[in-house]
């Protein structure tokens, strides 16, 4: 082999912790790139594509009842490629804890390979027989099964059936019709054949119609219009609408969440490419330095520039090289499991590993270009020097920026004035450490204030949320019959009837469109305080007086306060006027709007009568237990007095389940402030580290003449910490722009507004503590090792 | 400019190096004239700061002239830039320092074939068959597969003799090649010396040590940047 080359290996080999450092620093950059790209280009992808491939359905009715005959008579209509019928309805199941819980049941005729729908088969058969029920494997471990593999169905007459569980499913479609966060909050999902309706006191009929259009008819205008050829048709008929769903075949329910991960990848991906690229320049900056006196050998013994411009460049190449060898399986493999991490808590399927080209690519150009970009001005500096300098060995010797008189003055010991000169004689390289660590640091600091601002988001949701109990009830019953009855539970303070509605916009055109929940609390309830963008909220005296919710303003930005809406209710064209507009969870939601119980109750010939109950406890802020014994208590009661209870649950539970997609973003979040860490800790330790081996020889020659090496230790650990902390201070200000920019991409995402914003000491102060730690643990290590190595040997070293 | 002395090997012509410091200018060499013939062997001496260093570095092409001409084996010195000067340098000088500069990750084998892989002559056979015969000759065959870490001063100065004799140069410059060697170890050096110039290579040799006067075909005495020959009553070698 030819000496240099010889050179070159001996440069990777012989040195090992730097050797390693440094492909370490090129590696993190190339892994958090790669797990990033990755996840980016399969997330939607996959939730997209396995969505479209169970076939879901583009329009979804929900009416009174319709028979098979006229389910099928739909598939004649214009563009309407298949129809099926099915039958929903509510029941209780036991769970774990042996409460009984609100199911959804959903009967069809069969689950093995339907046109529409598929199920995912997980555990057990699809091929159901009478009687027995599969259950929808997101709340499936909150179910009691029995020895006999029974769950227990109890039916609104108060009957309980055992049923023969045949297996556990997935149905992404969970949510259709309720908006994103309707999965989260959707109860547990049974399925069952039609033939089994009898057993569960239920009539052998549909209330539930399933259509796909046609492959030529898939953009949402064109599905909507047919829809409501469908709606006019099923009119004709005298058939009652409920409710109307329309959605595009690759658009998942909860869609909205991994389009705002992707956004977030978007921007985080942009800035680890750029902290990876000065980690990269740094390293590679600190490694040419230590080759100065070697390319002065070099150029003294006929090498001309560019005999040791290549060398390092192919140094640099295996380097990178190593790096991607590493960097590239790693990603994929963080990718991948993020990946389907998110995928079993949104409802979507993971696609499986597969061969992306992209990444690979990008980390290729990355590891190929990035080093050797950041190679070549260190490499180009170290060529340039004159041979009898780079021999000599003294370098970069600048006028410290602090003078030497100011310090004297402070009385500041000689060696840490050694250790502060030192931080500040190499000051590109100063500059680039700072760069890459308050980099690190202020991308660190703005995902924990990301979590914070989703936190904050999510706790005003809780204000729309602030009954202690929700309890809902099989039919309806009188107000203040419930009130008096529940007058024996002592802890109880308030007890609402709220009136709840589907209704539907109806547009310009006279047809009807999206689906509105009208919500109806008593007009002064307590229960809940609106987050107003607008106008007012309702206030006695108020009739048919409505305020909405922010994706009204987004999607008919027109819609202004005093402007009259029509909705249809209960087949009804009603008119409202709006007084307000409200900021809840966002696109995710829906559409909601707020009135009083008695517009509402109104429009449901329901007088003074409802099925769904809001109460409050005398004491202030339950926790979710205590919360839940009180359910218990008043569902005693009531059970007591013949009630038939569908649901008490406890009210922070509702709270929790309306917020589970936001926190997955927030562990999302977490992951990546996780990543973030270590690509910056790793510069740290990797720029500390190998300034401190740099100073090997200046350290050996302090020892010689006299310095114990507690002094040697202490003057290492100030320099290294005093890079640390100021880089530290750095970041915090450096965060305030990212974490505007990181807010407005994921509140774009999330709420088609910008609105998300909060500044925390949290990822401040831990952000502290890690650099902290870290500068220690980067600098003692190698100056330990100094410290170890006998002077000779480090007078010998270079 | 025309160099009419056809058969001197290195000529200078009013040689003047300014070095520019933070105190202000230093006048390393004030103008030297200086003209050494093929196979000689001079001795440079003067005290600390005198200029020989600086002299010895413009006669390497390793830094730039401030004014006046160096010429080498007809080759204007003081015309040419670095990278001519590298390869120049690869094939026609050989370079020896007081402190070695061996490179510490290489073994003492390679270290000393660096050359000629930087020169282009490098064939790994031949390479290896000729850097053994130069080890032999300078005694330290036993170590060369040993790092530069493992090996005494004296033998350090050996490989670095090695090293610079490896493309077989016509001139070698020596920069204090004993100054870090006791004298034995120096002696065996000299003798290393002589027997090159005897084969009828040109050595220039800088050195603090008067005692070695004797030893040299030629003695230039510097002071403060200019250089004054010394007669040493023609003391020829046999
Ligand atoms: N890179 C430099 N920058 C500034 N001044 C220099 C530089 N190199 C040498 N000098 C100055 O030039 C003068 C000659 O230095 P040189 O190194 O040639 O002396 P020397 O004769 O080799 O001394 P020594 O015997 O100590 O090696 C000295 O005054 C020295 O301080
Ligand atoms: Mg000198």
């Amino acid at each position: 082999m030819r000496p240099s080359w010889h050179k070159l290996f001996s440069d990777l080999f012989v040195n090992p912790v730097r050797t390693i450092l440094v492909v370490l620093s090129i590696t993190i950059g190339l892994f958090a790139v790669g797990m990033i790209t990755t996840i980016h280009l399969i997330i939607q992808k996959d939730m997209a594509e396995g969505y479209a491939q169970i076939v879901p359905p583009n329009i979804l009715i929900s009416v009174t009842n319709i028979d098979e005959d006229m389910v099928k008579n739909l598939v004649k209509l214009d563009g309407i490629a298949s129809s099926e019928g099915a039958r929903k309805f509510s029941a209780r199941i036991k769970n774990i804890e042996g409460d009984w819980v609100k199911t959804e049941i959903t009967a069809r005729k069969s689950f093995l390979s339907p046109e529409i729908i598929q199920l995912k088969l997980i555990e057990g058969s699809l091929e159901l027989s009478e009687g027995e029920i599969l259950i929808d494997q997101f709340k499936y471990e909150n179910v009691l099964i029995n020895e006999e593999h029974h769950v227990f169905i109890e039916l609104p007459s108060g009957i309980i059936k055992e049923i023969y569980l045949a297996g556990k499913s997935q149905d992404q479609t969970i949510g259709f019709d309720t908006g994103g966060g309707g999965f989260f909050i959707a109860p547990i999902q049974g399925y069952i054949l039609m033939e089994t309706l009898p057993h569960l006191e239920q009539a052998l009929t549909f209330n539930q119609i399933y259509l796909t259009v046609t492959p030529e008819n898939g953009n949402f205008n064109q599905i909507q219009k047919i829809a409501n050829n469908v709606l006019d048709f099923l009119d004709e008929n005298e058939i009652g609408v409920v409710q109307t769903t329309v959605h595009e075949s690759a658009t998942h329910p909860n869609s909205i969440y991994v389009n705002a991960i992707s956004a977030l990848l978007l921007v985080l991906g942009f800035l680890i490419v750029f902290l990876s690229s000065f980690l990269i320049i740094n390293t590679l900056s600190a490694l040419m330095q230590q080759q100065i006196q070697q390319v002065g050998i070099m150029k003294s013994l006929g090498a001309t520039k560019k005999q040791i411009v290549s060398l390092y460049m192919i140094l640099i190449f295996f380097y990178g090289m190593i790096a991607f060898g590493v960097a590239l399986p790693l990603s994929r493999i963080s990718a991948f499991g993020m990946v389907s991490f998110v995928a079993s808590r949104v409802n979507f399927e993971f696609l499986g590993n597969r061969f992306l080209l992209f990444p690979i690519l990008i980390l290729a150009v990355i590891a190929l270009i990035i080093p050797q970009l950041a190679g070549a001005f260190p490499i180009q500096h170290g060529v340039r020097i004159k041979v009898t300098e780079a021999l000599s060995g003294f370098l970069g010797q600048r006028s410290a920026i602090f003078g030497k008189l100011a310090l004297n003055k402070l009385r500041i010991s000689r060696p840490v004035l050694i250790s502060i000169r030192n931080t500040f004689r190499n000051r590109t390289r100063l500059i680039l450490t700072l760069i890459t660590l308050t980099l690190g640091g202020s991308i660190f600091i703005s995902t924990f204030n990301v979590q914070i601002a989703l936190k904050n988001h999510t706790s005003k949701i809780g204000q729309y949320f602030l009954a202690d109990v929700n309890l809902d009830f099989n039919q309806l019953y009188r107000i203040s019959k419930v009130q008096n009855d529940l007058k024996s539970v002592d802890q109880i303070d308030v007890v609402e009837g709220w009136a709840f509605a589907p209704s539907q916009i109806i547009l310009d055109n006279g047809q009807a469109g999206e689906t509105v929940r009208l919500v109806g609390p008593p007009i002064n309830s307590e229960m809940i305080k609106a987050n107003l963008l607008k106008g007012r909220w309702m206030q006695i005296g108020d009739h048919n007086a409505i305020v909405l919710n922010e994706v009204f303003q987004t999607n008919f930005p027109n819609l202004d306060v005093g402007d009259t809406l029509q909705l249809r209710v209960n087949n009804e064209e009603t008119e409202w006027v709006i007084i307000g507009f409200f900021q809840l969870a966002g696109k995710s939601t829906g559409y909601i709007a707020y009135t009083d119980f008695d517009s509402l109750a109104k429009m449901n010939k329901s007088f003074f009568h409802t099925r769904i109950f809001r109460i409050a406890s005398k004491y202030k802020n339950l926790n979710i237990y205590q919360q839940k014994s009180l359910a218990n208590e008043i569902s005693t009661v009531l059970r007591q007095k013949g009630y038939h209870v569908l649901q008490v649950e406890a009210g922070l539970s509702l709270l929790e389940s309306t917020t589970v997609g936001l926190d997955i973003i927030t562990i999302f979040l977490f992951v990546m402030a996780l990543l973030i860490a270590i690509v910056g800790s790793i510069g740290l330790m990797g720029a500390m580290s190998l300034n401190v081996i740099e100073r090997t020889r200046e350290l050996g020659v302090m020892r010689a003449i006299g310095a114990s090496n507690f002094t040697i230790l202490r003057s290492v650990l100030f320099e290294g910490l005093l890079v640390g902390e100021l880089s530290w201070f750095l970041s915090i200000f450096l965060a305030i722009p990212m974490t505007k920019l990181l807010c407005d991409s994921l509140s774009i995402a999330l709420f088609d507004a910008i609105g998300l914003f909060a500044f925390t000491w949290k990822g401040i102060l831990i952000w502290l503590g890690v650099v902290t730690f870290l500068s220690i643990i980067s600098s003692l290590l190698p100056a330990v090792n100094a410290t170890r190595l006998t002077i000779r040997e480090v007078l010998a070293y270079e | 400019m025309i160099n009419t002395n056809y058969s001197s090997l290195i000529m200078t012509r009013n040689l003047k190096k300014t070095y520019q410091n933070p105190a202000g200018e230093i006048q390393a060499l004030k103008g030297i004239n200086l003209v050494i013939n093929q196979g000689e062997f001079v001795g440079i001496i003067g005290r600390s700061g005198a200029g020989k260093s600086t002299l010895i570095n413009m006669l390497a092409g390793l830094d730039s002239i401030t004014s006046g001409e160096v010429w080498v084996e007809n080759v204007p010195i003081h015309a040419k830039n670095e990278d001519f000067l590298a390869n120049w340098r690869g094939l026609k000088i050989g370079l020896i320092f007081q402190n070695f500069n061996l490179i510490s990750t290489l073994s003492l084998l390679d270290n000393v074939m660096l050359p000629l892989d930087f020169s282009g002559q490098f064939n790994a056979k031949r390479s290896r068959d000729l850097a053994k015969k130069l080890f032999d000759e300078v005694g330290i065959s036993e170590h060369i597969f040993k790092l530069p870490s493992g090996i005494s001063g004296g033998q350090q100065q050996r490989t670095a003799i090695v090293r610079a004799l490896i493309n077989n140069p016509a001139i070698i410059l020596a920069d204090e090649p004993t100054g870090r060697l006791d004298s034995v170890t120096s002696e065996s050096i000299m003798h290393i010396f002589e027997a090159q110039v005897i084969k009828g290579k040109t050595i220039i040799m800088v050195t603090h040590d008067e005692s070695l006067i004797p030893r040299f075909s030629k003695v230039y005495f510097m002071e403060d940047g200019l250089i004054f020959p010394k007669n040493t009553s023609d003391k020829k070698l046999k």
